[in-house]
């Protein structure tokens, strides 16, 4: 008989135990008798081996180890079941404390403020009560705080310009929009502010400008 | 009757009895097969090591796979380290078939003790990676492929290493076949 060696003898082994009858090979050995011949050599040998392994004699483990795996699977299965009962409860328990938490840490006094109105809400109380602390130090040193100065929000600004030209910045919108512009920071008035409201506390406190003024005689 | 792969998600949910009905299932083949590989001596540990790893690695195993292939490359990686550290030690290879000779099938006794001895030589006188393709294909029914992905060779090895493995037996149960 002619041979041919066009097919590995590994692709004769996976068509033989019909693992992969590639279109291929079927259609080479339909044309090649030589390779239909070493096919059928392999798929007799195979059909030797599988007799050969089935002769072999079957071999029992020792029934202890066998108990030993069953009390193990049957401890792993336990396990599995009481973490499956306890998370049938805990999955809504733990959402439960999840939302209590995530409702306490957002809103720690109970009601919810949106950081611009916190934030808003500090300027005025900070307003007030550097008005109310100037108001009384002026007091003390004899100016007026009730309009006699020469400017109403003069005081405010002295305190703190640049908190003052934040407070505008964040101060919601009441309606009392001469509350901006009376904040708003202007350097040469301003100046001309702290210049009269000295002049006034030196006046209050006897100190005359030495030579400024022209009523004083030499 | 459930699938393997059944009876293992079965035993994940919690059900022992998905274990069980693997562990009836393939003790004799697994035991079987893990004897002609390494012999009596480590045999009844790497069985137990086979299972507690099912055991233990349970989460690894994809239910969409063959869960015998899983079992059987467990077995096999430990096998070939129980030879491995036999060859590092320089002992000599266990002789599985005098331990195997009070084992033998009561099919094959009444066919002749002499044809099941030849048998059982036959399939010692392999080499361990070729007595393992042999086995892994004709006793645990694992494919080509499966072997291949089991034991971590291409897949043409493994063919070479299976028809190394058919010829030496055949040629070993010629002469008690033309008897």
């Amino acid at each position: 008989m002619s041979t041919c060696n066009r097919l590995r003898e590994e692709q004769l082994l996976l068509f033989a135990y019909h693992e992969e009858e590639a279109p291929e090979v079927a259609r080479h050995l339909a044309q090649c008798p030589a390779c239909r011949a070493r096919l059928e050599e392999t798929r007799e040998e195979a059909r030797m081996v599988r007799a050969t392994a089935a002769a072999l004699a079957p071999v029992e483990p020792p029934a202890k180890l066998i108990r030993a795996l069953r009390a193990e699977a049957a401890l792993t299965a336990t396990k599995r079941r009481r973490r499956h009962r306890a998370a049938w409860w805990l999955i809504p328990a733990s959402a439960l404390v999840a939302v209590v938490l995530l409702f306490v840490g957002l809103n720690p006094r109970g009601q919810r403020q949106p950081d611009e109105t916190r934030l808003a809400g500090i300027a005025p109380l900070n307003l007030d009560r550097i008005e109310t602390d100037l108001d009384r130090r002026l007091g003390e040193i004899g100016v007026p705080g009730d309009g006699t100065a020469p400017d109403g929000d003069l005081d405010a600004w002295i305190s703190d310009p640049e908190a003052d030209l934040e407070t505008a910045a964040l101060a919601p919108a009441t309606g009392d929009e001469a509350l901006a512009p009376s904040i708003r920071y202007e350097p040469e008035a301003s100046l001309d502010r702290i210049e009269v409201t000295l002049v006034h506390l030196e006046k209050d406190l006897g100190l005359e400008p030495a030579g400024d003024d022209p009523a004083k005689g030499e | 009757m459930a699938t393997d792969e059944e009876c293992f998600r079965r035993f994940l949910d919690g059900d022992e009895e998905g274990f069980n009905d693997l562990l009836d299932k393939y003790r004799v083949p697994l035991f079987s097969f893990i004897r002609r590989m390494v012999g009596n001596a480590e045999a009844d540990d790497i069985f137990q090591e086979t299972f507690m790893r099912v055991l233990r690695h349970r989460r690894q195993f994809n239910p969409a796979r063959r869960f015998s292939p899983w079992l059987f490359a467990i077995a096999a990686n430990l096998c070939r380290d129980a030879l491995r550290r036999r060859r590092r030690s320089l002992e000599q290879p266990t002789a599985v078939l005098p331990e195997l000779a009070g084992h033998s099938n009561p099919e094959t006794d009444s066919a002749g003790a002499e044809i099941g001895t030849a048998i059982e030589r036959a399939v010692s006188g392999l080499s361990p990676e070729q007595r393992e393709v042999f086995l892994l294909r004709e006793q645990a029914g694992l494919s080509f492929r499966e072997i291949a992905k089991a034991t971590g060779a291409n897949l043409n090895t493994v063919l070479g290493r299976m028809r190394l493995a058919v010829k030496k037996i055949k040629a070993e149960l010629e002469p008690i076949r033309e008897k």
